[in-house]
């Protein structure tokens, strides 16, 4: 219509802004071309169609990416929200876990499913009944997928949070004793030499150094050299797993510093000057170093001192 | 641990086919609007990461604009912050295969000329400078580009022509 106009007058203007835009994106007719070619400027507009054709934007690499986009929402399901970790962190694994099996399979015939993790990440594993584990920094949890039906066993070295399917069943083994569930809702934790079951739904039996202890909802029981210390609590879920936060109640501070480093990667000298009589009762958080230890040793009389992120040193009595 | 169920983007199949039909062309639209390829990336991420955080909320018809959007206002805040100039760095002058031969009569034009052509760019306003590389690089047309900002096809029309003549007076006065 413009454009029509311009040229039955033919009389277009050059400085009109949006014809030289429309010759730039080819949107001219012959004529219409033509006549401007005439122009005493059509040469380094050409020349500027020419090196604007010339360009492109740097390589963009998708599969790049969308590798390091994955590592970072993996990271942030595992570190901030273990309740998230869903959908996408699933995909992966079980992706990589069923090649790796697959592998091994093929090689040994063994079909065991392992998880190792670093201090601070947590995450979410199901199991073949559907029951639901939730594991948390610097633990390992194994069990056979293949011949689970037959052998409902699962090695855990650390702690994890069981949400067992209504009506399964099964058998959680560590190295201090062994926990019994039938659809329940409970925590596993051990601890150095200390073997801590929380009770949050159902009854699990614990047995550890010959005792065995049925345990209810709202139900604690920590054993250490075959003394069983029990007590109620009233939370749904534990801490770690609702926010992000480690909660110990009356163990050694030695133990609750091995605590601490399930969380974050940190090593801990000097560890001597602690009383054995140091005892912590409390909770710390799992995303604040420097807040966690002030919290763990402030209530002790030694002196520390934080080496950067990685190195807690204890100075002296 | 809730699996989500449905056709919906918490599913990584659908999320990732969202990421490789738009993430190239989000990233080149933040470049054509910020300039600094790799803060383009990284709002990319960000943008993506907030996408999958949301993916039950989302439609799946939205995603592109909302992942537009997230990049989009994410590069604003981060402007109020620092003023940031345009990097002509991440567009390449070269005799790479992908430019389009799009007239007979094409012609290289040397990398003297591309180097002042280049800055020419980076000297224009910002509105004018994206309506420019959207066009001419990323080869969208003017309604594409007016849908992406939510202006007139003939707003954009006009960005576009004040943005050559002022090349145009600038590179005429270099040769």
């Amino acid at each position: 219509m413009k454009k029509q106009k311009l040229f039955m007058n033919n009389n277009f203007n050059i400085h009109d802004e949006q014809f030289i835009a429309r010759w730039m994106s080819n949107e001219l007719n012959a004529e219409e071309i033509k006549s401007f070619e005439s122009h005493p400027d059509y040469n380094i507009y050409k020349k500027m169609k020419n090196a604007s054709n010339q360009m492109a934007f740097s390589d963009f690499d998708v599969d790049k990416a969308y590798g390091g986009l994955k590592t970072k929402i993996d990271d942030k399901v595992i570190n901030l929200n273990p309740k998230k970790s869903n959908a996408l962190w699933k995909y992966v694994t079980s992706g990589i876990a069923a090649a790796v099996l697959l592998l091994l399979g093929f090689f040994f015939f063994q079909k065991e499913s392992t998880y190792d993790l670093n201090p601070g990440e947590t995450l979410a594993v199901q199991l073949p009944d559907n029951s639901e584990i939730l594991l948390n920094g610097s633990s390992k949890l194994s069990f056979n997928k293949e011949s689970w039906n037959e052998n409902r066993n699962i090695q855990l070295d650390g702690e994890a949070y069981f949400k067992v399917a209504k009506g399964e069943k099964f058998t959680v083994n560590t190295t201090l004793g062994k926990v019994q569930v039938l659809g329940t809702q409970f925590t596993v934790n051990n601890l150095d030499d200390m073997f801590i079951v929380k009770c949050y739904e159902g009854r699990v039996g614990v047995t550890s150094g010959g005792t065995y202890k049925e345990i209810t909802p709202g139900m604690a029981i920590q054993i250490k050299n075959k003394h069983i210390d029990s007590w109620q609590f009233t939370s749904k879920e534990p801490s770690w797993v609702s926010n992000n936060i480690s909660n110990y109640r009356k163990i050694p501070v030695a133990t609750v510093l091995k605590a601490l480093q399930r969380q974050y990667k940190v090593a801990i000298e000097g560890v001597e000057y602690l009383s054995n009589e140091s005892i912590f009762t409390g909770s710390f958080p799992n995303d604040n170093l420097e807040e966690a230890v002030k919290i763990i040793l402030g209530t002790t009389n030694v002196k520390y001192a934080l080496e950067g992120r990685s190195k807690v040193v204890i100075l002296s009595k | 641990m809730k699996v989500v169920q449905g056709e919906n983007i918490c599913k990584e199949k659908i999320f990732h086919h969202l990421f490789i039909t738009h993430s190239k062309g989000l990233r080149n639209f933040l470049i054509a609007k910020f300039g600094d390829p790799s803060e383009a990336e990284d709002l990319v991420q960000d943008a993506f990461i907030k996408l999958w955080d949301n993916c039950g909320k989302v439609e799946l018809s939205k995603a592109k604009s909302y992942v537009f959007t997230v990049a989009v206002n994410l590069g604003i805040s981060l402007r109020r912050h620092d003023q940031v100039k345009f990097k002509h760095h991440g567009i390449i002058a070269g005799y790479s295969k992908g430019y389009t031969n799009e007239t007979p009569e094409f012609e290289m034009e040397s990398q003297e000329f591309m180097e002042t052509f280049k800055k020419s760019i980076a000297s224009l306003p910002d509105r004018q400078r994206e309506v420019f590389l959207l066009s001419r690089i990323e080869k969208k047309t003017y309604r594409e580009i007016a849908e992406l900002s939510g202006v007139s096809v003939k707003a954009i029309e006009k960005l576009m022509g004040k943005a050559l003549k002022k090349m145009k007076e600038q590179l005429g006065n270099n040769i």
